[in-house]
This record gives C-alpha cells, structure tokens and sequence, in this order.
C-alpha cells in the first residue's frame, strides 16, 4: 500500500514538471509596463516610429532620498522601422525587459500620420493578443517626440495625466466626449462615419527632460501639454479639424452629457450658465419625399456658475430659457450646415437612415440631402448659493 | 447511471463547449446584427434530429448508438461501423483539443508548446472517464454553476459597453444568408450524437432531457451572440477571433474592475473540457462495447497517444479549420449523423417487417 502511494506521489510530482508556467511564466521585473504609446508615420519614406512610455517601477515615495536623487517616473523609447510588426523585434535592441502593452492607458498619433491614415495603426492593435483597443486616441497637434518626452506636474506618470484631464472633461465640459476609444474609431470607420477624436500639444517647445525639474518648477505651464481641439476622422483618415467652441455643438449633437459652462448674450446682458443633456431624440420622417430628420434635445440649465445674472422671477426664467432655447437651436443648426458644407457628416444623420429607414435606395444621397431640424427644450432647474448677485451701491 | 438532471446540464455544456469562441465570429458575419436569430432556427434543427435519434433509439432500449449497427447488421458489418463511430469520435476530440490550444495560444499563453495542453487535458480526462459515467455527470452537475453565474456575471459587467444601436435595423439582415449557413447545424448541433452513447444509462429516459437540452443552449447561445452584438458592434465581432474574450478583456469599471477576462478563459476551458469528456467517453466505450477488452488502461493509453497526435494534425491553422467548417462540416457530419441512422432505422422496419410475416406464415 505504501508502496503504490510512494509510487502516486511520485508520477503526481513528475506532472508539476509538465505545469505550462514554465514556458508563459511572467515576473513582474522582467517587464516593461508601457503605460503610453505614440506613433508617427513619415508621409515620404513610410518610416514607422513608435514612442513607448514605460513605467519606472523604481520611481515612487521609496526611490526619494536614494543617492542618485529622485528617478523619473517613465522612460520614453523610441523606435523606429519600416512596419509595426518588425518594431516587436527591433524594440529589444535597446529595451532590457519584455514589452507588455496590455495596460497601456492612451495612444497618441502624430498629425501627419492622421492626416496619412490610421488604419494600420488601429489593425496592429487589434490584433495583438494582449493590446486593448479600448484605450483612447488622441492626435498630437505638434511634433509628437516633445509631448512623448514631456514631464507633467501634478500627475507623475503622463499618461495617469491624459487619462485623468480626458475623466474630468467628459464630466465637467462638452469638449470631449465618451467615444474617443481606438475600438470607437475602428466602429465608426467600418459604417463609413465620421468621428472627433481631442487633440493635445505641448505648451513648451523644448520641454525639461528633468522629472525633478519640472515638479520643482511652480509654473504649470511650463513643461506640459494641453488638450484642446478635436480631429475629424472620415474614412481612417484626419480630413479636418474643430475648435473649441465647435466641440461643444458637436458632443451635444452626439448625446455627450457633460457638464458644460458656456457665456451666452441674452438680451444684451451676458450670462454664463451651464448645460447638461437630459435627453436626446433623434427621428426621421418624410416630407414631400425628402427625409427630415428631427433632434430634439432637452437641456437642463444652472445658474451656479451665473455671477452676471440671475433670474428674479418665473417669467424672467421663462424669458431666459426661451432666449436660451433659440441660441442653441442657432447656433446648432449654423454647426450642422458647417459640418455639411465641408462634406462631415458629424451629425451621424447616414447612420440614422441606414436603421430608422433601412430600405431607402440611396442612403448616401439622401443623408446629403436630408433635412435637419433641431429642437431645443431648455429647463432651469439648479441655482447657486445666492439667489441674486451683490450689486453694490453704485 | 445519471440522473435526467446531470444529463440535462451535460448537453447543455457539450453544445457550448467550443461554440462560445470559435463560432461566434462566423455567425455574426454572416447573420449581422440579427445573428442572435441563428441559434434558434438551428437549435429547432437540433431537435429535429434529436427527435430521429430518439425514434431509433426506441427500437433498441439499452443499447447504445455503436451497439446498434452489431444488432441491426451483424458482427462483421456492425464493427466495421462502429470503428467508424469510434474514429468520428476521435477526430471530434481531436478537433476540439486543437481549438482549445489555439484559443491559449493566441490568448494568454503564446509560448506554451500545443502538446502540453492536449497532453494534460486528455490525461485528466481519461482518468475521470475511467471512473464511469457517474463520475462524469457528477463533475459536471458541481462544476455548472461555477460556470453559469461568472460568465453572466462578467457579461453583465460588461454591459457599460453596451450600445442598443449596434443591434439596428433589426430583423432587416438577409435571411436567406442566415438560413443557408449549414454548417451552423453541423456544428454543433450535429455533433451531439456523442451525447446517445449516454442514453441507455440516464435514469428515466434521457429523450426529454437531451431535446430540453438543445433548447436550453440555443437560447444560451443566442443570448450570447445579442450580447456580444450589443457590445461590440457587427463590424468588430465579425472580424475579432475570439469576441466573447474581447468583451470581457474590455470591461473597464471604474480603476477596480479591469483585466478580468482570466475568468471568461477559464469558463470556457472548462467547457471544452467537458465536451472532451464527453467524447473521450464516447470512443472508449465503443472500444469496450465492440471489443469488450479486460483492461482498460491499455485502450486509455492509446487513446491519448491518437488524440494528441491528432490534435496536432487536424489542421495547420485556423484559417483551415474555418473553410472546413463552412464548406464540408455539414456534409462530412451528414454521413455519421443522418445517413447511417437513417440506414439502421431502415434496416431495422425491415426486418421487423419481414420477421413479423415470416413468423406469420411459420405458425
């Protein structure tokens, strides 16, 4: 008996032997945690050059104090070839541990290389078994080495700062919004739509390369980069580009539901007043064999942030959502016939049509075409913590 | 002998088995944002033919599928038949060993030599095959909710991505496309035949549990194909290998919940390994029934030696596995499934028929 439990013990250890650890096994230390990745592609030679941002893991409260002073929180390798796959290899000429990409939070491609196309970028990752397409895109709107090697204060680790800023934009502001994922963008290409994607540049032409620097620096615009601007993508391809104040039409047209504050002109006076989407309804009837389509937005309003003015009575409330309720209708609209005079459809009114009326003959035609209407239903229904401002004696 | 329960559950997990991560893509390529309809179109197929087994089955109570041929066609004919049931067996589990080293391979284990996990798997496999049919139904009966609650689970977790729009126009995608995709039946609905080398050993009859079966998984499957849909969009899921994986490797909540598709790999390696049982017990019993051998280990052996060797033989790359799939599953599974039964169900209202007036005319 004891025999044949000696000799089980024994073909049971002779398996651990066989245990695929062995081959797939994975030690923290001996990976570099990209934690960013930029890509450029030259637009004559088609020279592939890929930025990954690694995390120090030696960087951190127990790194400070050490003799050779505090350590950078990232490293930033570049590497350059003629396609991304032959950058896999390439990489280990200079990078002393095994890439690991599926944490990696942002991806950031150079102007020219959106402007080139980013098809390639977008397949590469999705085929990679371990790279998450689920991670946002944003376009450099400068020369992508100065962002990729760029410190940010506050946040150690840059794209820990890019994530954050995108988080709070998407609640606070309509300048960024919800889709700006690599998976988003491959969606929206593949159903022949447009997309916005935010754009980043660096404040600094030369920025510090010196992590202490730049957190020893009390000016926080030195040595960063700003979010600003929204890249439009047709057909894998950067066609165009919106401004600030564009953005904002464009994510509420979306059905984005930021928190945004905005300084409008009503009757002569100015006032700031924030928006937020409640709800969004987007239709398609026929009138006269034309297709119309109908959004309707009902926008909640606050006066939180309305030092100039704020209203004394219901019929001044009522007065000011009406003004408000035609602003935006305007200014709307006026964003729409922008977009389709450049040939945008960022308004998605072809998507609309390919599911609301599937079997129209001429999906391309119509959605040029078609008729916009928008409808604007705004509601007061938050006030700061004074009910009038303070007017002074004068 | 099992319970109608444990057989219940075990058809179910057969159906899944290697459903989940193989088939998904191709189904949501051809059906569109409608392809959820599939599996329930084909799943009615399943009964169908569950129901033509059952009808066959009747006729010979306590004998199982390989048993059948040896009583309906005599020795010599019946083994040349069920050596050809035990070598479908094989190339089923064969095949399925192979999806299940290329799902890790191209997942979470790139470096891990295909041998090691077929190796592993039909060793653990055999042995609980060796310990009856029992053994089998109760594993699974334990293991099934382990199963079922996490992959909903993180299916549900996933519904952050969801989107009802990627499921638009509905029933609007080319039907006759849907209707036509044959290989959908084969595999697998088809390859269920596995599952009557069980029958004669279900307590109380395993017809109705088997058809609830099919229909319990065509609803699972459907349900799964809506999600992955709702989550990813006809354009990604048509052309991810693995979109079950993708969804749930891109559920993101808050800074907490990220990277949990270890579990969904988990899930469905265990499914595989259940449909693996399955067949496993198939081709052993077959031995056993057709050559009644002594010992057992000695057939257990040899039986990992083949399957592993043609698991790695099967076929060179997906790319392979899919044209079969799509062009000769439904014909090569037609042989075994319908035209050999058909043929003992023929042979055998034959010779009842002729038996009754022979004996009519002798008295």
């Amino acid at each position: 008996m004891a025999y044949r439990y000696a000799a089980g013990m024994f073909i049971l250890m002779m398996f651990t032997a066989l245990l695929t650890a062995c081959w797939d096994k994975t030690e923290m230390n001996e990976l570099a945690l990209v934690s960013m990745v930029g890509v450029d592609i030259d637009p004559d030679s088609g020279k592939k050059t890929v930025y990954y941002q690694i995390i120090n893991p030696l960087s951190g409260t127990s790194a400070r104090g050490t003799p050779g002073g505090e350590q950078a929180p990232v490293y930033t390798y570049e590497i350059s070839g003629s396609s991304f796959g032959e950058i896999k290899s390439t990489i280990y000429k200079m990078l002393p541990r095994k890439l690991f990409i599926a944490h990696s939070k942002i991806l950031l491609v150079s102007r020219r290389a959106a402007r080139q196309g980013v098809r390639d970028i977008v397949n590469f990752i999705e085929m990679q078994p371990n790279g998450r397409s689920s991670v946002p895109m944003l376009i450099i709107d400068g020369p992508i080495s100065q962002v990729m090697k760029t410190f940010t204060p506050l946040e150690r680790v840059p794209s820990d700062a890019i994530d954050s800023r995108l988080k709070l934009l998407i609640r606070n502001s309509l300048l960024t919004g919800k889709h700006i994922k690599v998976n988003d963008v491959i969606e929206r290409m593949e159903k022949s739509d447009t997309i916005v994607l935010p754009m980043i540049a660096g404040t600094t032409e030369k920025p510090s390369s010196n992590s202490g620097e730049t957190a020893a620096d009390i000016d926080a615009n030195q040595n960063n980069f700003i979010i600003g601007g929204g890249a439009v993508f047709r057909d894998y391809r950067m066609v165009g580009k919106l401004n600030d104040a564009q953005l904002v039409w464009y994510h509420l047209l979306n059905g984005d539901r930021g928190r945004h504050v905005r300084r409008f002109q009503v009757e002569g006076k100015q006032v700031s007043v924030e928006l937020r989407l409640v709800r969004m309804k987007r239709d398609v009837y026929r009138q006269s064999d034309q297709p119309v389509v109908r959004i309707r937005l009902d926008l909640e309003l606050s006066t939180t942030w309305a030092n100039e003015f704020v209203p004394r009575s219901r019929a001044e409330v009522e007065r000011l959502e009406s003004n408000l309720n035609r602003i935006i209708e305007d200014e709307s609209l006026a964003f729409y016939q922008m977009t389709r005079e450049r040939g945008w459809d960022l308004l998605r009114i072809r998507d609309l049509l390919r599911k609301q009326t599937p079997n129209h003959p001429y999906i391309d035609q119509a959605a040029k075409n078609a008729k916009v209407t928008i409808e604007v239903a705004t509601r007061l229904l938050r006030t700061g913590s004074m009910n009038q401002p303070y007017e002074g004696t004068g | 002998m099992i319970s109608r329960f444990q057989f219940y559950l075990l058809t179910i997990n057969y159906i899944l088995g290697t459903t989940l991560f193989v088939l998904i893509q191709r189904l949501v390529k051809q059906g569109g944002q409608d392809a959820w309809l599939m599996p329930l179109w084909a799943g009615s197929f399943g009964v169908l033919v569950g129901l033509f087994w059952i009808l066959l089955l009747r006729y010979y109570p306590g004998r199982s599928l390989v048993q059948i041929p040896l009583d309906a066609w005599g020795r010599p004919l019946g083994t040349f038949v069920s050596v050809l049931y035990f070598l479908f067996f094989c190339i089923l589990a064969g095949w399925i060993l192979r999806n299940l080293s290329d799902f890790m391979n191209g997942t979470i284990m790139p470096e891990t030599p295909k041998s090691v996990f077929h190796v592993m798997f039909l060793l653990v496999a055999c042995y609980t095959v060796a310990q009856g049919v029992e053994t089998v139904g109760r594993l699974n009966q334990v293991i099934t909710p382990f199963l079922f609650f996490p992959f909903w689970l993180v299916l549900l977790l996933a519904t952050v991505n969801w989107d009802w729009e990627r499921l638009q126009p509905v029933f609007h995608s080319d039907l006759g496309a849907i209707l036509q995709y044959h290989s959908f039946l084969g595999f697998p609905y088809m390859e269920t035949i596995a599952l009557t080398m069980l029958f004669p050993l279900v307590k109380q009859g395993a017809g109705r549990p088997f058809l609830l079966g099919v229909l319990t998984a065509s609803v699972s499957l459907s349900m799964t194909l809506f999600m992955v849909i709702g989550l990813l969009g006809v354009e990604r899921a048509s052309r991810l290998t693995f979109p079950v994986y993708t969804v749930v490797q891109e559920v993101s909540i808050g800074e907490v919940i990220v990277n949990i598709h270890a579990i969904i790999s988990v899930i469905l390696l265990i499914l595989i390994f259940i449909k693996l049982l399955v067949l496993v017990y198939g081709a052993s019993e077959t031995l056993r029934q057709v050559f009644r051998p002594k010992t057992r280990w000695p057939h257990f052996l040899a039986l990992t030696i083949l399957l592993s060797a043609m698991a790695l033989s099967i076929y060179e790359n997906p790319i392979q596995n899919g044209e079969w799939d799509e062009k000769y599953t439904f014909i090569y599974d037609s042989f075994f499934v319908l035209l050999i039964p058909f043929l003992l169900l023929v042979t055998t209202w034959i010779k009842r028929t002729f038996g009754k007036r022979i004996k009519r005319r002798m008295s």
